[in-house]
């Protein structure tokens, strides 16, 4: 090997190294600072006044709760009693079982005492055939319909719901989260209290609710996860939920919001076409595509997001189906950054594409995939026997203790903004994840982003994959 | 100095950029310490948490009866308790010299709020007023913080201190949101003219959420009279014109329909829609061609509003209109609406074509054939029948399970008829029992036309209840037995009505509300002697009972005793009293004469003990006196020129010599009108001993009896 090109390619490797570590750093401090100037914000402002007042106005919108269910017959009845009980006055669950394999229908229409309807369906409506639209005779049930489709996949049951709701805003949720009752009204506010701005979509923050006490559908105990697997996914969502969207809210450059519990203005939702069908990163591109159309059209447009925790959801406990969630979220990812790769430093896209597309393009896509090259390379140059040790372990210490110090600064705010694990024992918990998570945890995701981004280059064939919930712990 | 060193041994061609291992270094021992202090911060962020709440929740444990007593305190407390009341506000307003006290006071009543109505809402608020809490919220006003501003905005409009209106009615257009907010909704709340001061002043855009909070407070307030919001309607500020149309429509005012109308022609798709809900509501049909107009001009969901007004309000003249829209729009939402609304204007119009089946062919049996032969003479006599104008097919009565509750009015008009001439001809039929009775001769029952309220003239029938409008009463042949009334009746509670599918679903309504009539006379006659009795006896006169009447006799008796200076306290009377007895035969009718005596010599000598020792015992305030401080003791003047009597005066005189000034001189000015209020008090008391006669102390009885125009009840007594 010639000795002058090596060197070169070593050299300005590292170059690239070092201003993306520097560049990274300063980035995650910028977003600490703006996260908590809004966590500050948010709170003294949500101070004031009770919000349930407003649960009976005449004036409150109409929301469809969309919940696309798929084999989902063993805990179906209760999740949909649950989602009938939130605290609303204006408000329809949607139920689109997607063919569903099990008996999922059959035993809605049974607990729900549900008979078929009559209604023009749009022939143009974009997903899989509609099979039929299910009503409840029974008065407490009247929130409910259900809607029978063949099976076409997650977006395209959401498609199905956004184009035959007929309420100004819709809600995507998953049918086995937990929203706490008075999540509908929160929704409304930040849907409501913008007025020069449209607001087009709210997202929430998701906590984790394995090994939580929930009784009747209603969330009686918060604990912690019994799983480590489950743990260490709740200390990431607790980052990337209080500090991440917390900051990109701020700056009104939130990219994402979660499938899990995600609002849109429907008009906008339909405007834009709805879901994509052919990605797997749905919720992430709706709202690329929103943004898009609003930057298009010239409105001002804002994407709302609540902090309180108002949706709960089980997160895998099961390392492969871990594995196979990450690698779905990556290749996600990518098909988005690739659909809008127009928008990569587009100053005709303002922050979203000057800031918010590169963040996303170098931090979210592309960090794993450099992280995974620099393994490679210090087994390289272990096996070369060129590695310098004392720098590399100083570098190496001084990231593990920037990640330790980022993740002790996202249980602080918890504590500070929420404190649902006041617990000592809880607390002490978190931060012994917060300094095994580099070292065991974060090494999986690495790994399952590497995978996914191979699949998607290499086009091997995979889908959703699929998750078995164990369900939440009855009280 | 830093040494740079590389992830691997150097031995390039290239300068390339330095790292330091030092600076590396330091960065870690940088961040460690970071993850030190953020370890420290969270353990002492989660103990004052918890150690706040915990030092919350018992104060709050200390407060909470204390603040209970208060509200529950009544105005008719006795002096007792009275004295009790101001000394647990002299306890509080020490309690609350502590800042947390104090501020956990006022959340505790701030929480109270929210839960109470009534009186002890209202004390509740003047309780807060009386700790001086409000001065806070006021001073909160002035602050540079954004978040204390609005808190203490906050705080007087939940403790509904009106006296705050037009210091908060300045932050209505302030360049900060939160603060704008909730000035708005305190202007609204504080005083009822609020409204239109917001308005009429308002400069920023009113969120939609601000518009559910304002309309909350609104909908909240007692005996609101709403001003007509059709003034706003040409506002410059755009959501002033969409709220104004929201309130109008919630308010049923229909005062404003031109304005209405004209703005369909708005450019803001909110400001249409919200004028199209308003002429759908009020059935503003001169509407109609505008609303055709702005059709074309209008976004999808606008159309869709539009063609759903029409549907509703619109005619059969505005068919064609509809077809157009049908044939022309391609989106198959605004079509679906065009037909419904055609369908909803003159129903069955479209039928059904999409999906059939062009196999199915209906092919009629001959039997069947037969029957349509013989049918078509009846069909031709239905049709005329069923040529009646829609307008007087609308106006039909419809008695659902859904609607019957809105015209109860009518319903009992109804029934009063029905039941006067059911009555008449059931005498009838006793009479003419030889006549053969074929048909129930119903022709008697009034034909009960709904009569709209002009409201309702303007408003539209709802298409649901169009399908229930035909009532079927259905009727057999009776004879006349004992049993004709109760059959008469289930035959006629018996009630098909159409279900939505056209099926005849058989209905009994419930006839248990009809009076039970009876023939007076003969009735009369059969009841007992003593229920005759009663019904023969003439009220001669009114009992009134009014025992703070007596209370405040008795009271100037003491004071006039206490004015003649005169009081001498017999003990041994009281020695002498065996008060077992005297309560006893207090109660019993059988009473001696000696006995009421003694209950007269015994309220007497009670009366004078009281009035011993309020002369010569001490005032309470005294005590308190004694270790308040100077505000607490203004404040106290105040309560003692409430319930003060005569010897707070002589105890207010002892505060001449009172080292303060402003004791001195609030003592000076108390007694002064305290003096006034007794007298006062003592001349009212005279005036009502004149006025006041007791008259027959009916033992049996144990009530008082009195009138209070003396003159009037002796020409009366002298009389009988």
């Amino acid at each position: 090997m010639d000795n002058g090109v090596f060197n070169v390619v070593l050299e300005y490797l590292n170059i690239v190294f070092l201003v993306f570590s520097v560049v990274l750093f300063t980035l995650y401090l910028f977003m600490a600072y703006l996260a908590t100037r809004n966590s500050i914000h948010y709170k003294h402002k949500n101070s004031f006044g009770n919000i349930s007042k407003t649960l009976g106005s005449p004036l409150a919108p109409g929301i469809t709760i969309i919940a696309p269910a798929y084999n989902e017959g063993l805990t179906i009845v209760e999740n949909v009693r649950s989602l009938l009980s939130l605290q609303y006055v204006n408000y329809e669950v949607m139920v689109v079982n997607d063919g569903s394999k099990d008996d999922t229908l059959e035993k809605l229409i049974e607990a729900y005492d549900l008979k078929k309807i009559d209604r023009d369906i749009d022939p143009d409506i974009k997903s899989k055939t509609i099979r039929g639209i299910y009503k409840s005779e029974q008065r407490s049930f009247a929130k409910l319909t259900v809607v029978d489709k063949a099976n076409g996949g997650k977006s395209d049951a959401l498609n199905a719901g956004i184009y035959l709701s007929e309420n100004k805003y819709v809600g995507c949720i998953d049918v086995d989260c937990l929203i706490v009752p008075e999540a509908l009204l929160h929704v409304v506010k930040s849907f409501y209290q913008h007025s020069e701005k449209r607001v087009i979509a709210v997202g929430g923050v998701i906590r984790v609710a394995n090994s939580c006490k929930i009784s009747g559908g209603t969330l009686e105990e918060i604990r912690l996860p019994k799983n480590w697997l489950a743990k260490f996914q709740l200390l990431e969502y607790t980052r990337s939920f209080l500090l991440g969207r917390m900051a990109w809210g701020r700056i009104d450059s939130l990219l994402i919001i979660s499938g899990a519990f995600g609002f849109f203005d429907r008009e906008i939702a339909l405007a834009v076409g709805g879901y994509d069908t052919n990605t797997v990163g749905e919720d992430m591109e709706i709202i690329f595509r929103m943004r898009r159309y609003m930057h298009d059209i010239d409105e001002p447009y804002h994407v709302a997001y609540i902090p309180d925790p108002l949706c709960w959801t089980e997160v895998p406990e099961d390392l492969k189906i871990f594995v196979n969630q990450r690698d779905r979220w990556s290749r996600g990812n990518l098909e988005t950054l690739n659909t809008h790769k127009d928008m990569f430093f587009n100053p005709k896209y303002g922050r979203l594409g000057m800031l918010s597309y590169p963040y996303w393009f170098f931090y979210e896509w592309l960090a794993p995939l450099l992280e995974f090259v620099g393994l490679l390379a210090i087994v390289l140059f272990i096996y070369l026997g060129i590695i310098n040790w004392e720098f590399f372990i100083a570098i190496t210490i001084t990231i593990y203790s920037f990640s330790i110090m980022f993740s002790f600064y996202a249980i602080l705010w918890e504590v500070y903004s929420y404190n649902q694990y006041s617990k000592t024992r809880d607390i002490l918990t978190l931060m012994l994840v917060a300094i095994l998570e580099p070292l065991f945890f974060h090494p999986l995701v690495v790994w399952s982003s590497v995978r996914g981004n191979y699949k998607k280059l290499f086009k091997i064939r995979s889908g959703w994959g699929s998750q078995v919930r164990k369900g939440f712990a009855k009280a | 100095m830093f040494r740079t060193e590389l992830t691997y041994n150097i031995f390039s061609l290239l300068s390339i950029p330095k790292i330091h291992t030092d600076l590396l270094w330091d960065l870690s021992v940088l961040f460690g310490s970071l993850c030190i202090l953020y370890f420290g911060f969270i353990f002492f962020f989660r103990n004052r948490l918890s150690a706040k709440s915990q030092n919350i929740s018992e104060r709050r444990k200390q407060l909470t009866p204390i603040i209970s007593n208060f509200l529950f305190h009544g105005e008719d407390a006795s002096k007792e308790e009275k004295y009790e009341y101001v000394e647990l506000k002299v306890e509080i307003r020490e309690f609350i010299k502590d800042p947390i006290n104090r501020s956990i006071l006022k959340e505790i009543l701030l929480d109270l709020q929210r839960d109470l109505t009534g009186d002890a809402r209202r004390r509740l608020f003047s309780l807060y007023k009386d700790f001086d809490l409000h001065l806070d919220a006021f001073a909160k006003l002035y602050s540079w913080r954004w978040e204390v501003v609005t808190k203490g905005i906050v705080e007087l409009t939940q403790m509904q201190v009106e006296e705050a209106y037009l210091q908060i009615k300045k932050f209505i257009n302030h360049k900060k949101s939160v603060i704008r907010r909730h000035a708005q909704i305190a202007t609204v709340s504080l005083n009822s003219e609020g409204i239109g001061q917001f308005l009429d002043t308002t400069r920023y855009p009113i969120s939609e959420w601000q518009q559910i909070k304002i309309l909350e407070i609104l909908r909240n307030k007692k005996d609101y009279i709403p001003p007509s919001f059709g003034v706003w309607l040409t506002s410059k500020n755009k959501d002033v014109v969409l709220f104004a149309l929201r309130l109008i429509r919630h308010y049923n005012q229909t005062d404003a329909n031109a304005s209405v109308t004209e703005l369909l022609k708005h450019r803001n798709e909110e400001v249409k829609q919200a004028a199209i809900e308003c002429i759908k509501e009020f059935g503003i049909v001169e509407a109609i061609p505008t609303l055709m107009a702005a059709f074309k001009k209008s976004k999808r969901d606008t159309r869709i509003f539009i063609l759903d007004a029409i549907g509703t309000i619109g005619k059969e003249e505005h068919i064609p209109f509809l077809l157009e829209v049908h044939r022309k729009i391609s989106n198959f939402n605004v079509k679906s609406k065009a037909l419904s609304a055609i369908n909803s204007i003159s129903p069955e119009t479209v039928l059904p074509l999409e999906n059939l089946d062009p196999e199915i062919i209906v092919t009629k049996r001959p039997v069947e054939l037969e029957n349509e032969e013989k049918e078509t003479t009846e069909d031709s006599e239905s049709l005329q029948i069923n040529e009646i104008p829609s307008e007087t097919i609308e106006d039909d009565v419809v008695i659902t399970e859904e609607n019957s509750d809105f015209f109860y009015e009518d319903l009992d008009v109804f029934d009063y008829c029905f039941m006067e001439e059911l009555n008449e001809i059931l005498d009838n039929q006793k009479i003419d029992d030889t006549v053969e009775v074929q048909y129930l001769p119903l022709d008697f029952l009034p034909v009960v036309v709904e009569k709209p309220t002009p409201m309702e003239k303007k408003r539209p029938e709802k298409k649901s209840k169009r399908k229930l409008r035909k009532l079927k009463v259905s009727y057999e042949e009776v004879h006349p037995d004992e049993n004709f009334r109760k059959e008469l009746e289930e035959i006629l509670s018996r009630v098909e009505v159409p279900d939505v599918d056209g099926n005849i679903e058989t209905e009994y309504l419930n006839f248990n509300f009809l009076p039970f009539v009876i023939d007076e006379d003969s009735e009369k006659q059969n009841l007992p002697a003593i229920i005759r009795q009663i019904n023969e006896m003439e009220v001669d006169g009114v009992e009134i009972v009014i025992p703070s009447r007596k209370e405040k006799q008795q009271k100037g008796d003491l004071a006039n005793h206490e004015e003649q200076g005169s009081v001498q306290v017999d003990f041994d009377a009281c020695a002498m009293v065996n008060w077992e007895d005297v309560s006893y035969a207090g109660e019993q009718s059988e009473a001696t004469e000696n006995t009421k005596e003694k209950v007269v010599e015994t309220n007497s000598v009670q009366e004078q003990l009281a009035t011993a020792t309020s002369t010569y015992g001490f005032s309470i305030f005294e005590e308190l006196f004694r270790t308040c401080d100077v505000d607490s003791k203004l404040i106290l003047m105040n309560e003692i020129l409430d319930i003060g009597d005569q010897k707070e005066l002589m105890f207010l005189k002892t505060l001449d010599k009172d080292p303060n000034r402003k004791v001195r001189e609030a003592a000076g000015k108390t007694a002064a009108l305290l003096n006034k209020r007794l007298s006062k008090e003592r001349s009212d008391t005279k005036e009502e001993e004149n006025l006041v006669k007791w008259v027959n102390i009916d033992k049996s009885k144990g009530l008082l009896e009195f009138d209070l125009d003396i003159r009037g009840v002796q020409s009366e007594n002298t009389k009988q």
